[in-house]
This record gives C-alpha cells, structure tokens and sequence, in this order.
C-alpha cells in the first residue's frame, strides 16, 4: 500500500516547524491536506461540501493538534488516522448534520423489495437506526448461537459483522493478542482491495439516485421517480452481488489451516447460520 | 462512541504499530479486554486507514486551498489579522519619517521569501497596493479568487506595483509558481 503522508517528510516538517524554521508549517499543511479534505469521503462516504466543512474544521486547529503529536518511530498517518476520526465524530456532533457514515445515506423502504436478512450479513452500512438494531440483534443471535470453531469461520468469512467483543473472543480462542487479530483481519481485507472499490462506487450511485427519487417525490414527478427506483433496484442487485467475504484460501492463508478444512467449516457455519437467522436460501448466505 | 482516557490516540497508534514494550503492551491489552471503545477504535484503524490507503484522492478544490495570511482593511489603514501558514510571515513596515516630523505608524506589512519580497501597503482611500520586488523577478500575476486581475511580463528584474485594490481573496504568482495567497476583509 502506498502511504498518502510520507513519513520521512511530514516528520521533518514537523520537526522544522516546531524550530521555527519559516515555510515549515506551510509543508506541514501541503502534506496533510489532502489527506483531511478526503478523509470524511472515504471513510464516511460525504460529499464535497461537507468534506470542505470539515477541512476549514481542522485546518483551523491543525497548530495545536500537531501540538499533541510527539514525533517517534510510530508513522504519523497511524496517529493522525485516530485524531481525524475523532475529530470527525466532534465536528458532526457540533455541526448537526445528521449524515455520516456508519449511519446510512441510502434507506431501503418498505417498496425496495423486502431485502431478506441473509443479504445484510456482510454490511451494515446501507441501515437506517432501527435497521442497524436490527442486524446487531441479529448478529448477537447468531455469534451466541454458534459453536466457537465455526463461530471463528463466521467472523472471519463477515469480516464486517465484527465487533470488539468478537475480537476479544477470537483472541481467547485463537490464543492470538488483539494486536495478532486486527492485523489477520487487515490480510483479509487487503485481498478484498478492487470488491471494495466496486462497492464503494455502487454505494455512492445508489447514495444519489436516493436523492433523485426524493427531488423527484418532491416535484411530485411520478414517472421520474418511478424511473429513479427502476434504477435504483439494478444498482442494488448490483451491490449485493458484490460480497466481502474473503475467498477460503485466503481465510486458510491467514489461519494456517488447510483449505478443505477451512470450505468445510464455513459450508456448516452457513447452514447453521441459515437455521439461527430462520431464512429458506442457503445460496446467497 | 464514549471517550476513554487510557487509550489516546498515540497509544493506539504504538500498539497498532507493535511498538510497545511487553510490560507496555500487557498493561494495554488488560484493558483492551475491558474497554469495548479502544478495540471499537482498533478495529475502526484498521478499516480507516485500508480505505485511505487504497482509495485515489480528489485534488483540494482551489477555493480551500489555506491562505497565508488575512488582513483587515479600514479607514484606520490595514491590519494583520493573522498570519496563517509561518509563525514569522507578514511583518509590519514602519517608513522614514519626512523632514520635522514623527516615525510615521506602520501602514503596511512585508513578506520575504525566496528572494522576492511583496509589500501590501493601505492606500488613503479603503484600497490598497502591492509592491513586489526581487532580483530574478521576471513575470508576476495578481487573482482576485479565480479572477486574474494583472499579470506583468518584465525585460529586467525590477520593482513591480499594483494599486487601487479592493478587499477580497488573493493569489500572487511569481515566475509560474505560487508565492503568497491572502484575503483582505
């Protein structure tokens, strides 16, 4: 992976700047720039405007966060990933814009086709509130319904399902530190690089369409909106056929066990999923 | 998310990192087990920083792009709100007096970097001018936001000077590069 902040030079900026050296700060904003202004859209999937708001934000006070950070052997992008998330978290509790990422730009409504359970299991993002209580219950049902070896299979084949107890679980488990556990996940992640892209992508299309067919039930536009959801409905398919779940060697790679035992185990933890959640297709679990 | 007070954001980072200690890192995984906020934090590094990593940037729009310094122009003259970008960018200038009478008070402020130097100096009315000098000064453009309002070719390096300008966000080129951007209020 390529590190969008150079360590070696954001460090030296640093390092210059806190001795006073003229420009130094100038650097210190040139490097980090683009990473703020693209934080809140990659990672929260905001528009432009907001991801404008939200660099004025922390350029503004971007002295005395470079203030807190001590310059050691650890990357700055690491340290200042946790900072801007933070402070991503700060800055929509104090501009009330009710959008933000984990929370959905897109709800599926009642006339979307009833989305079964099963599909919801690899991402929670597309949920309103209640939706997102939903799929923590049924997460919560499933994970305490499953046997420890195939729960494994399930966190690691779900890997977006996973939540801090689940870490600590597979810790317990694997007998792995939590330091061990975030970084296999990380490898699972990184095999799913170009599934997320094409699902990063499909989300923000269906993000707009959604706001298409709102203007359109504005306008009372009646033909439009039904033109948008037709629209809509393809790009979804398109969205759940795209699935994050890593492919069984990849899982057997990072478990270091064999492959057939890994496609076993996940073959009985699906089934036995299918049982606890009480849906009828095994397919598209 | 509630904040927690153990787990800043350095230690976070150290232990993501594995540049902790063992005594260190025990200590922090005893409270990992306990504290559901910095494994939420963990898990949601490591999913930050696959996106941010793998995802293609778009540029910074122009229009955000951090100015130098901001000023503020009054009948009172002009006045350095704050210097943005380096601790020691725009200074006051004070002029020589006339014959018999006091050090005038400063009117203006002055900026040297790379061998050019660029006055900004308040005019008698609410405008004010440019003055911009150096030795291998060879082309100079003015943007008034996206609006270029001069741009001036020179044979031979010499003393360059824009007057009559309103408030508003500016952009100085020097010889095809970036020199200084400011916003007069």
């Amino acid at each position: 992976m390529i590190c969008k902040i150079p360590d070696d030079r954001i460090k030296k900026a640093i390092r210059d700047y806190r001795n006073g050296k003229i420009n130094a700060y100038g650097q210190v904003v040139d490097l980090v720039s683009p990473y703020i202004y693209n934080f809140p859209r990659i990672v929260f999937n905001q528009e432009a405007d907001i991801c404008g708001d939200f660099y004025q934000y922390i350029i503004a006070d971007l002295k005395s966060i470079m203030d807190g950070y001590r310059i050691s052997d650890v990357k700055f992008v690491t340290w200042f990933t946790v900072v801007l998330r933070n402070r991503y978290i700060s800055f929509i509790r104090k501009s009330k814009k009710q959008q933000q990422g984990n929370q959905p730009l897109v709800y599926l409504d009642d006339d979307s086709g009833g989305v079964p359970l099963y599909v919801k299991i690899p991402d929670r993002r597309r949920y309103g509130e209640v939706e997102s209580n939903r799929y923590d219950e049924m997460i919560e049902r499933i994970v305490s319904n499953l046997k420890p070896g195939l729960r494994v299979f399930f966190h690691f084949y779900y890997i977006e399902s996973l939540r801090p107890d689940d870490v600590v679980f597979l810790s317990i488990h694997l007998e792995k530190s939590p330091y061990e556990i975030i970084h296999m996940l990380g490898s699972l992640r990184d095999s799913l690089d170009e599934k997320y892209r094409i699902k990063n992508n499909l989300y923000k299309r269906i993000s707009r369409i959604y706001e298409k067919i709102m203007d359109a039930q504005r306008e009372k536009n009646g033909s439009q909106v039904f033109h948008y959801r037709k629209i809509r409905e393809k790009l979804l398919e398109e969205y759940f056929r795209v699935k994050l779940n890593p492919s069984y060697q990849v899982i057997s790679r990072v478990l270091n066990v064999p492959a057939g035992t890994v496609s076993a185990g996940i073959f009985r933890m699906k089934r036995c999923v299918k049982e606890i959640i009480g849906e009828a297709s095994y397919d598209t679990l | 998310m509630t904040h927690c007070n153990y787990g800043t954001p350095e230690k976070l980072a150290r232990y993501f990192e594995n540049k902790m200690g063992n005594e260190e890192r025990r200590r922090f995984e005893r409270h990992l087990v306990e504290c559901k906020n910095c494994l939420e934090s963990l898990l949601l590094l490591e999913k930050d920083l696959f996106l941010m990593h793998g995802t293609p940037f778009k540029r910074l729009p122009q229009h955000l792009k951090v100015k130098n310094a901001i000023f503020n122009l009054s009948r009172n003259g002009l006045k350095l709100v704050r210097n943005i970008l380096d601790l020691n960018n725009f200074t006051p200038i004070s002029y020589a007096p006339a014959r018999g009478q006091d050090l005038r008070e400063a009117k203006g402020y002055i900026l040297i970097k790379n061998k050019f130097s660029l006055e900004i100096i308040a005019k008698e009315k609410r405008d004010f001018m440019l003055e911009i000098s150096g030795k291998l000064l060879e082309e100079v453009r003015v943007y008034r936001g996206d609006r270029l309002i001069d741009a001036i070719a020179l044979s031979k390096p010499q003393v360059v000077t824009i007057e009559n300008l309103a408030p508003g966000d500016y952009s100085i080129w020097i010889n095809g590069r970036e020199f200084v951007s400011f916003e007069v209020r």
